[in-house]
């Protein structure tokens, strides 16, 4: 329980300090700026580490089997793992009693994940100038595989899927009402227009003028409206986010976490007051 | 009037800032309970659930993080109320790292304390895997070319609610919980579309005008979209008997509306004094 | 085309491949199932009549009885009675429906025949997409050589592209710095590629008017690739002493800490200009917002059209979305990507063409046009 109450005041704090943000910059905002991008870093360097290089990369290279089974190459190259054992017990484990080596896990062997190994040391080598220019490689891999990857997906799910979408019938659908009708054709109509005149807005070999003007101005004046919408959307958004907070800091205010929002609240502001008064010492905090 | 709508115009914006949180804060400490109507694309959702088959499996992807914790969180808890109460077998993942403390919040109050379902049997957490959309694609190919076990350490074979589901392909529906990339499109992209699974998603309100084509073109079976929908949603189940008390979304909402009301305020006024103020700069 | 090629195979699968069985009342079903692609079984059954639900079962070669499948209701099938199954490859596998009525009684059973799937090169129910990637690629490499055989290409002018220049020149008479953020995703992104090449031509021109460049980057790769393009922007520009490592640094790949990390540095060093050129989210408005509060002159460009609202309402010049990716372009002034971008023009205009032509048939009730879009 007592670890939860600390929990609710750093919380408390943290919050109060981003928030402070809105008066000006001060030095509690900083200290929550570099907590935060300090434990974040920390935070994703250490998931990248042991959740996708340990168990993807290393437990696909070294799966854990029995020592005694391992035959033909495979007793050669756990002789690999050894030495890596040697460097480090924590990430390349063998069981106490030396019978199972490898990563443990689920992972079935698959010597091909050598090659983005090797792609991965190469990024390392730009600690070394000399052959710095092997990361390139790497870099180059990552920027092709996309490309290969997102094609497929956005020409079917962006292009011909949206196609798919934009290609409604103009008609009169006897069981709507006359206004029904009406107001059916209009939906209708304002889709094909918004998206021709969207695409043609994003004609760039092509003066925009005359009919071609217009066009282009009717797309733009359909990408502003969708913009207005979305920005309708992100300040709903934004204000959620700020209930979030609120109801977090309305719940630290109680008397099971000890009042910590006023407490820290009230803190702050004298801090704040008194630091004010001394606007050179202040900025430099 | 002009010159208080000029002096409106000028005001500092940290006056705003106060304004702003007190609008939101006294009805947090003061409800008085604005009513809620769902919309349509809410209601898609709503029906699209409900054309599930008896007991259809239903995959439930978890992709935010703390950071919208309060828009998303009440959709999770809304969305597996009612299928956990239409008696779906749920699969649940993670695309996001963070997503998987959202999952097990979700699943220990829904799953464990209100619903007391058995795991493995009634539902699953696969957990978190790196790699984004490859992931999504991995499990086209094979639940198991991407999961060999599940957050418990739990071979999948040996997991009863696995059973028959082979890839994505053997999944009734899917729903996305997502706050941004890995989410929804790349469901569309990746799984929805290539395989015509029946997918629905919970989004940001920052990403609703992004994901909404794909519902227009009918690619998605309607939207949660924001907390609002969250609200409708949670309206929804209670309205249909699926459950019987409002969740956060519903109390957060007088909060949302009033502040809304605030905000269009502010934004005729400053227009009307911006508008003020160049008539003025023009007669000079 | 994906609906033709599959007519036609149904058709021959239905002549010489299935058993038809003929139950009471008329009630005939045909089972056909088809190869999709490695490990993947198209299962479609041709129903005259109805039933409650079916049972799914299946037998390889060497299995003697059935296998239950699963349990399927008529609204899990789609609208032509197909449904797809996952099976191991190279292991022929035959598939047995059985129809049921609402008391669980067999109305009549319908098998297929035997079916093997394997890894292919070619998914005949993609050939559509395919084509559509052929006729694009081939269109934008065509316009790529016209452009390097010297044919004039004509751009009509951007706006925000003219901006940036002036950006870099104000912040140079001011004596102060020019922030670069190329977006939070990784390189894997074709907004975060865009962004980097555009950081190529920004970094070309710090390097001339020696003012000072800060890049905080929120992906280990990126960093990267941004250093390696802006150490080659100051030789080409020959100011290789102007150059340092820490131009380009890396904070943290939280989205959230990004934005405070960056807003610290923007609040702290006052750049007179910045940039956001990349994939954004969320964090948008948190950065526009904040170097707007400073009073730089902004720039932004991304393809995320949830973001650029934001952009647009809070910085100077928004290059909007494929704006963006014609930048690069604009910047090099490179044929090979002012050829590219008058290719992807001529393929909006065959978008657009076929969009009008599917809206006047639909209209008239020919469908069949528009399912050849249909997602597959």
């Amino acid at each position: 329980m007592s670890v939860n109450i600390l929990g609710g005041w750093i919380a408390a704090f943290l919050t109060l300090s981003i928030f402070s943000y809105l008066y000006k910059d001060n030095p509690f905002y900083k200290m929550a700026e570099h907590i935060f991008v300090g434990v974040s870093a920390a935070y994703w360097g250490t998931l990248a580490f042991w959740n996708q290089i340990v168990p993807n990369l290393f437990g696909r290279l070294w799966p854990a089997a029995e020592y005694s089974s391992l035959e033909g190459f495979n007793v050669a190259w756990y002789k690999l793992y050894h030495g890596l054992h040697f460097l480090s017990r924590s990430i390349f484990p063998i069981s106490e009693d030396g019978t199972i080596i490898g990563i443990p896990g689920d992972q079935t062997q698959n010597l091909t994940y050598i090659f983005p190994f090797i792609l991965g040391v190469f990024m390392l080598f730009r600690l070394i100038p000399s052959i710095g220019w092997l990361s390139r490689w790497s870099l180059a891999y990552v920027v092709g595989l996309a490309a290969g990857l997102r094609m497929y997906g956005y020409m079917n799910s962006n292009v011909l899927a949206q196609m798919y979408g934009t290609i409604l019938p103009i008609e009169w659908l006897p069981e709507l009402s006359f206004f029904g009708n009406l107001g059916n054709i209009f939906n209708t109509l304002v889709i094909i227009v918004g998206v021709l005149s969207g695409l043609f807005y994003f004609f760039f070999s092509m003066e925009h003028k005359g009919v071609f003007g217009t066009v282009s101005r009717i797309g733009i004046y359909f990408l502003m409206v969708s913009f207005g919408a979305s920005f309708g959307f992100a300040v709903m958004g934004r204000i959620s986010l700020l209930i979030g907070r609120f109801n977090d800091l309305i719940e630290y205010a109680h008397s099971q976490y000890y009042f910590a929002t006023f407490i820290l609240l009230g803190v702050m502001i004298v801090t704040l007051y008194v630091l004010s008064r001394k606007p050179d010492e202040a900025s430099e905090v | 009037m002009y010159n208080f709508l000029e002096k409106m115009g000028n005001v500092d914006r940290r006056v705003i800032f106060l304004i702003i949180g007190m609008v939101v804060l006294l009805p947090l400490l003061f409800p008085f309970g604005l009513p809620v109507k769902a919309t349509k694309t809410t209601i898609d959702v709503y029906d699209a659930v409900e054309a599930i088959p008896d007991g259809g499996k239903v995959l439930v992807s978890f992709e935010y993080g703390p950071s919208t914790k309060p828009e998303i969180h009440p959709m999770a808890f809304a969305i597996l109320r009612h299928l956990f109460h239409k008696g779906h077998p749920v699969i649940i993942m993670c695309l996001w790292p963070d997503g998987l403390f959202m999952a097990q919040e979700v699943i220990h109050q829904v799953a464990e304390l209100e619903y007391d379902l058995k795991y493995g049997v009634d539902y699953v957490n696969l957990g978190y895997r790196p790699g984004n959309e490859a992931i999504i694609k991995g499990i086209t190919r094979g639940f198991e070319s991407v999961y060999t076990i599940d957050t418990q350490g739990l071979p999948l074979s040996s997991i009863p609610i696995m059973r028959g589901v082979e890839t994505v392909a053997d999944i009734d529906f899917i729903f996305s919980l997502s706050a941004g990339y890995p989410g929804s499109v790349e469901w569309v992209q990746y799984a929805a579309d290539p395989l015509q699974i029946p997918f629905s998603s919970g989004t940001t309100s920052i990403q609703v005008n992004e994901v909404l084509p794909y519902v227009q073109a009918g690619q998605m079976q309607g939207i949660i979209a924001g907390m609002p929908a969250a609200a409708e949603y949670e309206g929804l189940i209670i309205e249909h008997g699926h459950f019987d008390m409002p969740g956060d979304a519903t109390r957060f909402m007088d909060a949302q509306s009033i502040a809304h009301l605030v905000i269009v305020l502010f934004i005729i006024l400053g227009n009307t004094a911006y508008y003020i103020k160049r008539k003025k700069e023009q007669k000079y | 085309m994906i609906k033709r090629t599959t007519f036609i195979w149904s058709a021959l699968l239905l002549l010489f491949g299935c058993q038809n069985l003929v139950a009471q009342s008329g009630f005939t079903a045909e089972a056909v199932a088809e190869e999709v692609e490695g490990r993947k079984v198209l299962l479609t059954l041709v129903l005259d009549g109805g039933a409650a639900s079916y049972l799914l079962e299946s037998k390889t070669a060497e299995e003697a009885t059935w296998k239950a499948e699963k349990s399927v209701l008529p609204l899990e099938l789609s609208k032509e009675g197909r449904m797809t199954v996952a099976v191991e490859n190279y292991i022929p596998i035959q598939f047995r429906w059985t129809a049921l009525d609402a008391e669980g009684n067999v109305i009549l059973q319908s098998e297929s025949e035997a079916v093997e799937t394997g890894a292919k090169w070619f998914n005949p129910y993609r050939t559509g997409i395919f084509i559509m990637l052929l006729f694009v690629s081939g269109l934008i490499l065509y316009y790529i050589e016209s452009a390097k055989k010297a044919k004039e290409i004509y751009l009509r002018p951007i706006a925000g592209l003219n901006a940036f220049e002036e950006a870099v020149g104000r912040a140079t008479e001011m004596g102060k710095s020019v922030l670069y953020v190329p977006g939070i995703m990784d390189l894997d992104q074709v907004e975060t590629i865009a962004g980097v090449i555009i950081l190529g031509h920004v970094s070309k021109m710090t390097a001339r008017y020696e003012t000072g460049l800060n890049v905080p980057v929120s992906r280990s790769l990126v960093m990267e690739a941004s250093r390696e393009i802006v150490r080659e922007s100051y030789l080409s520009e020959g100011r290789p002493d102007l150059f340092h490592q820490d131009m380009v640094h890396y904070l943290t790949d939280d989205q959230f800490a990004f934005a405070a990390g960056v807003d610290g540095i923007m609040l702290r060093e006052k750049p007179a200009a910045t940039f956001y050129q990349g994939r954004f989210f969320a964090e948008s408005l948190i950065l526009a917002e904040t170097g707007n509060s400073i009073g730089a002159i902004q720039i932004a460009g991304t393809g995320s059209p949830a973001q650029l609202p934001f952009f647009i309402t809070a910085c100077d010049y928004t290059l909007i979305g494929e704006e963006f990716f014609a930048a690069s372009a604009y910047l090099g002034k490179d044929p090979k990507l002012i050829g590219s971008i008058k290719g992807q023009d001529i393929a909006k205009a065959g978008i657009m063409i076929l969009i009008g032509l599917g809206v006047v048939l639909e209209t008239f009730g020919f469908s069949a046009f528009r399912e050849l879009f249909k997602a597959m």
